[in-house]
């Protein structure tokens, strides 16, 4: 998220024409919008130009901008607006709120079950070892490896677990504003969550098991 | 006792001081006894703020020209 | 009131990974919290501190929670030593409770058992309670887990090589494990009941965690 006081200043660059101001608000903004945007349409490509009419439409209105909400909060407002208005033309409307209860089903923790104990004195509990990742050295978690493996697991996920990922975890917004943006259940909105993040987990687990540890 | 299962399925919630004060401290009382479920917790944590920072990102020269090409269009005078 | 703060490594909070600021200096929020003398095996880990919290506080159970809390001073004698001595003990006594449970059966493995070094009693483990009944045999090789915990193995790993040291728990952490364990133990075998077993090995480790770091008093 950008800090407000950041924001003011931003806003300032790009009503003054700033291009680098808007490249930079573009670049960051424009992977979570599209995997929102996803949660709304059927293929990425249609949610890629979701985006780009986002894009344009926030050019043509930013003079208009006069900064009552959140810059952050206008942009994915238009992109709801795009993104349901392609959805009717596609003729995909199903209720964001449904899709979500169903991707929400289910009794999936959130790490298989063969890391437990089945059964037993120890039954429930981890039958596996869990590492420690403190002990890390930093740039084993900065690489672009890892990152790319992160990513790919995201864009992997279902529909409105990544859109919910997005927007908590790489956007940073609170839990209440992502339900009400994507009109979702808050109970639904915590599960789809933690099964993003889960996953996410399991991937970071997988590279550094696979990759090589400096001795 | 929870069990580490319980651990599992509960993080999340835990993180976003989401459970009620008793759940809270048995979550607690489990990880301080448990050294997966400690590793785990600290796994969880890392992973949202690993998260946190996949914001930056490459896009497309031919999107980033096109999308800058109508901000130039926009900002020039009339 | 003295109040105790057991923290990881690096003077963080485990439940929160917020670092604790050097001793003077005040933290504020969630992760001001710290627990009596009465309470400190519930909350076994790295580093033992003395720390001090703001009024108004308000305890419960066993934690004691305020605005703002900072660090006296660290109590040096709660090192990993003291730790793998604290593991140690916990695992003589969940054997000692296993050849109890079986002597007051009257089963003629007790003698055994007890004249066994720990790796080679939880090698022999399986194979005795195969041939003892069922609520015997269990304590039996939940003694034998906690010997395997206490070398950093998971539980049923009596016999499997020396684990990987790559991101390995820390040995306090161990220590939690295995003395909370322990208590499990006594409060199976216990004649008066659980709850009575788990109280009556939580007190002896209480005893011993004081005695151990000189911190006999309590409040």
């Amino acid at each position: 998220m950008i800090e407000a006081d950041g924001e003011q200043l931003l806003l300032r660059q790009l009503q003054s024409g700033d291009e680098s101001a808007f490249g930079v608000l573009v670049g960051i903004h424009t992977p979570s919008m599209t995997r929102v945007a996803m949660a709304f349409v059927p293929r990425r490509a249609i949610a890629e130009e979701v985006v780009q009419e986002t894009w344009l439409n926030v050019v043509r209105s930013l003079g208009a901008f006069e900064g009552r909400s959140s810059l952050r909060t206008w942009i994915f407002t238009i992109l709801g607006n795009c993104a349901k208005r392609r959805a009717e033309q596609e003729q995909r409307m199903v209720p964001m709120a449904e899709l979500a209860a169903q991707e929400a089903g289910g009794d999936d923790i959130g790490v298989s079950a063969d890391h437990f104990f089945d059964a037993g004195r120890w039954q429930g509990m981890w039958s596996t070892v869990i590492r420690r990742w403190d002990d890390l050295p930093e740039q084993r978690l900065l690489s672009g490896e890892l990152r790319a493996a992160m990513l790919e697991a995201i864009d992997a996920l279902p529909r409105m677990q990544r859109a919910v990922i997005a927007l908590r975890d790489i956007e940073d917004w609170p839990a209440d504003e992502v339900c009400e943006y994507l009109g979702i259940l808050d109970g639904n909105q915590r599960i789809l969550l933690h099964r993003a993040r889960m996953t996410v987990r399991a991937t970071i687990e997988r590279y550094l098991e696979s990759s090589e540890r400096p001795c | 006792m929870l069990t580490c299962a319980d651990v599992v399925k509960l993080v999340t919630q835990y993180m976003e001081a989401e459970l009620s004060p008793d759940e809270a401290r048995s979550f607690e009382e489990h990880v301080a006894i448990c050294p997966p479920c400690r590793a785990f917790l600290g796994q969880a944590r890392r992973t949202v703020e690993l998260t946190g920072e996949l914001k930056e990102t490459d896009l497309s020269p031919e999107v980033e020209e096109h999308l800058l090409d109508a901000f130039r269009d926009w900002n020039r005078p009339a | 009131m003295t109040a105790y703060a057991f923290l990881s490594e690096g003077r963080t909070s485990l439940f929160t990974g917020v670092v604790w600021p050097p001793p003077g200096e005040w933290l504020e929020g969630p992760a001001a919290r710290a627990t009596t003398g009465d309470h400190l095996v519930s909350w076994i880990d790295d580093e033992l501190w003395v720390c001090e919290l703001s009024e108004p506080r308000s305890e419960d159970g066993n934690v004691i929670t305020a605005e703002r809390a900072r660090l006296v001073e660290r109590i040096a004698t709660w090192d990993e030593s003291a730790a793998d001595e604290l593991s140690a003990a916990c695992v003589a006594r969940a054997r000692s409770h296993a050849v109890d449970a079986l002597r007051r059966e009257g089963s003629t493995e007790s003698d055994v058992l007890s004249a066994l070094e720990p790796d080679a009693f939880a090698s022999a483990a399986t194979a005795i309670a195969a041939r003892l009944p069922e609520s015997t045999a269990e304590t039996v090789l939940f003694a034998a887990d906690v010997v395997a915990l206490a070398r950093g193995r998971r539980p049923e790993e009596y016999d499997t090589p020396p684990p990987d040291p790559r991101g390995a728990p820390s040995r306090a952490s161990i220590t939690a494990n295995v003395a909370y364990v322990t208590a499990h133990i006594a409060g199976t075998v216990h004649p008066d009941g659980y709850d009575a077993g788990v109280a009556a090995e939580r007190a002896w480790q209480l005893a011993w965690l004081r005695e151990r770091l000189g911190i006999s008093a309590v409040r």
